[in-house]
Order: structure tokens, then C-alpha cells, then sequence
């Protein structure tokens, strides 16, 4: 009775064990993607850079094109939003890296005269 | 042998396929630079034939760059532009050592940018230089200081004497390199455009301005006069390929 009740638990234990498996098999609501459309494809972490590039791959293949397509567009729009404007600093330094570069050629031409 | 090719392969992968979406935060770049030096030390050398200079050995300046973008205007990173010569010299004694130059811009740019469109950018650079010259002679077994005739150490006194060094060498031990370091400055314009997510084409145009001079090259610990070249306030330009890792 004793080994009954064990062996029972034992096949119990694997036949309604969670199936792995039966995960989500379409590859475009992958974690990676689903983050990558939120946030950009910048703010995922670099240890699931090659999970999201598998997916996107995947998602691809399975006829998600669109969405691939629509984190690209996202991605470059965001980058768009972030530096049409010089912020800060860079402005001052960008008109200091060009006044030096005019200043040097004006040189270059005068000397030369 | 093997291990490095295996290197060589996991860099090629990763620089290949990990490329992903969006203008880089992390890029890495290979290109060439473009410039006119005056190589007086080189080209007019009365006492030694040098390797007659062309154009890749004067002109080209073989480019590696990488980059991180701390901000969403600004980058650091940092750029090598290198310059080899390789040839036989001619004119002395007995002897055709092989002659081995290399020039290097280490620089450790900060460049700032904006964006015209989503995919055009330009972009000011201004960096230090940390410019090393390198003057190797590769002499031929028969004129070692063990054999009879021209030795070594006649080889590298007469390469010395070409560039106006009075004081000969006695002994020449086997590492056989002369260099010399120097700082300078350069800035430069910039116009990127990215014609694929993960890919782009980066020109840019500006001035190196380079503190070098020919009193200041060591050989085996001792101070020796090197070629006299012009280096400084000279116009370079360069183009690259620009590829996005993260």
C-alpha cells in the first residue's frame, strides 16, 4: 500500500507537473519585444540583446513585420525627439568646436596669401 | 594562431550580428582619414633612399574608432588614425635593412551632436592627441654585429646621421625600434547619416594640430634626432562607417 501511494505521487507529481512546453509560441509578445516597444530597443539590457534579436527574427518570420518595423521607426523618432535640440552644454561647446574650425581655416587661406 | 582567429571570429560576430535598432549608444567604426604631411625627413633625405612615398603611405590614415553615448547629445570615445610605411632601404653600405614607420593619432574625442532629421546628424568633435611615431630597421643576418662588415649598430648610426644626429651610437642591443610621443589638439565637423538602423556613414572635416618634434625621439633610452616632418596645423579629413552595437 505504501509503494502504491508513493508511486502515485510520483506519476502524479510529473503527470500534472506545469508543461513547460505549452509556453506562448508566438514569438512577437516575447518579454524583449514587448519591453523593446514600450521603452526602445536602447533600454533593454545588453544580456537580452540576443533573446530580443532571436524574437524579433522569429516574429518576423511569422509574418510580424510591422511590429519590427514600427520599434525601427519608434526608436529612430524617439532619438529624433531627444537630440533635434542641442540641450545644455552641447550647444556651447558645438559653437565653440565650430568657431575654432573657421578660425583655423580663415588662418589656412590668410597665411597662404 | 588559432585562438586569435577564433577571437577575430567571435569579434566579427558580434560587430555582425548583434547590430540592432536605432541610432548607437554604443558604436564602433572603421574608416580611413585623408591628410598632407610635409615628410622632409623622408622625401628629401639626401643621405638614405627611403620608400618612395605614394599615397597610401603619405596620404592615408587608416581609421578605428569607438563610442559611447553618455548623453542624448553627446559622445566620448576613442579614435586611432594610423599612418604605416613599409619598405627596403636603399643607399647604405652593404646592407638593405627593411624600414618599418608607423605614425599614430590616439585621440580621446568628445563630440557633441543634434539631429537635422531622424536620420541625418552633425556633429563637433574636439579631441587631445596623444600622436607616437615608430621607426623600425629589420637588418639582414649577414650585417649582425657577429659577422664582418656592416654591423647593426653601422646600420642604425647611419639611419641616425641621415636625420642630422651627430653623436653615433656604440652599441646596439637587439630591440630595435625608435619612437617618440607628443600631444596635440584637433576639431572637427561631422555629418553622419545612418542609411540603415544599424548602419552608418560618418564624414568629417577639420585640423590636427600636432606638438612634435624631431629632437624628441628615444632609442634604447637615449635621446636621438627622428625625421623632420610637418605634422601641425595641417587640414585632415576622414570617413568612416559607422556600426551600432547597442
Amino acid at each position: 500500500m505504501r509503494k502504491l501511494i508513493l508511486l502515485i505521487i510520483i506519476v502524479s507529481g510529473v503527470t500534472f507537473s506545469q508543461d513547460k512546453e505549452k509556453k506562448d509560441t508566438n514569438p512577437c509578445v516575447d518579454p524583449t519585444i514587448s519591453y523593446a516597444r514600450k521603452y526602445g530597443v536602447k533600454a533593454l539590457p545588453a544580456r537580452d540583446l540576443l533573446q530580443y534579436h532571436r524574437a524579433s527574427k522569429a516574429c518576423k518570420e511569422m509574418g510580424g513585420d510591422a511590429i519590427i518595423d514600427q520599434i525601427q521607426i519608434n526608436e529612430y523618432n524617439r532619438d529624433f525627439e531627444q537630440s533635434k535640440f542641442m540641450s545644455g552644454w552641447t550647444s556651447t561647446y558645438g559653437m565653440c568646436v565650430t568657431a575654432i574650425i573657421f578660425y583655423y581655416f580663415v588662418g589656412l587661406i590668410t597665411v597662404k596669401k | 594562431m588559432k585562438c586569435q582567429i577564433l577571437q577575430f571570429r567571435s569579434i566579427l560576430l558580434l560587430i555582425l550580428l548583434v547590430p540592432l535598432s536605432g541610432q548607437p549608444k554604443v558604436s564602433v567604426d572603421l574608416g580611413m582619414g585623408f591628410y598632407e604631411p610635409t615628410m622632409k625627413g623622408f622625401d628629401k633625405n639626401d643621405l638614405v633612399a627611403f620608400p618612395t612615398g605614394n599615397f597610401i603611405t603619405r596620404n592615408i590614415l587608416f581609421n578605428f574608432s569607438t563610442y559611447y553615448e553618455f548623453f542624448h547629445n553627446a559622445r566620448i570615445g576613442y579614435n586611432v588614425l594610423k599612418s604605416v610605411d613599409i619598405g627596403r632601404l636603399e643607399g647604405f653600405e652593404t646592407s638593405k635593412p627593411v624600414f618599418y614607420r608607423t605614425i599614430n593619432y590616439r585621440m580621446f574625442p568628445l563630440e557633441t551632436f543634434f539631429r537635422l532629421k531622424p536620420k541625418l546628424e552633425l556633429n563637433f568633435t574636439l579631441t587631445p592627441i596623444w600622436g607616437r611615431g615608430k621607426i623600425t630597421l629589420e637588418t639582414k643576418p649577414a650585417s649582425s654585429d657577429d659577422g664582418e662588415g656592416h654591423t647593426i649598430t653601422d646600420d642604425w648610426n647611419e639611419l641616425l646621421n641621415s636625420f642630422g644626429d651627430e653623436n653615433p651610437l656604440s652599441q646596439v642591443a637587439s630591440e630595435n625600434g625608435m619612437r617618440s610621443d607628443w600631444f596635440g589638439y584637433s576639431g572637427m565637423l561631422g555629418y553622419r547619416y545612418y542609411f540603415r538602423s544599424w548602419i552608418g556613414i560618418d564624414f568629417k572635416m577639420g585640423f590636427l594640430n600636432n606638438n612634435y618634434k624631431k629632437d624628441r625621439w628615444r632609442f634604447q633610452g637615449n635621446k636621438v634626432k627622428g625625421p623632420d616632418m610637418n605634422i601641425d596645423k595641417i587640414p585632415i579629413f576622414s570617413l568612416k562607417v559607422v556600426y551600432a552595437l547597442k
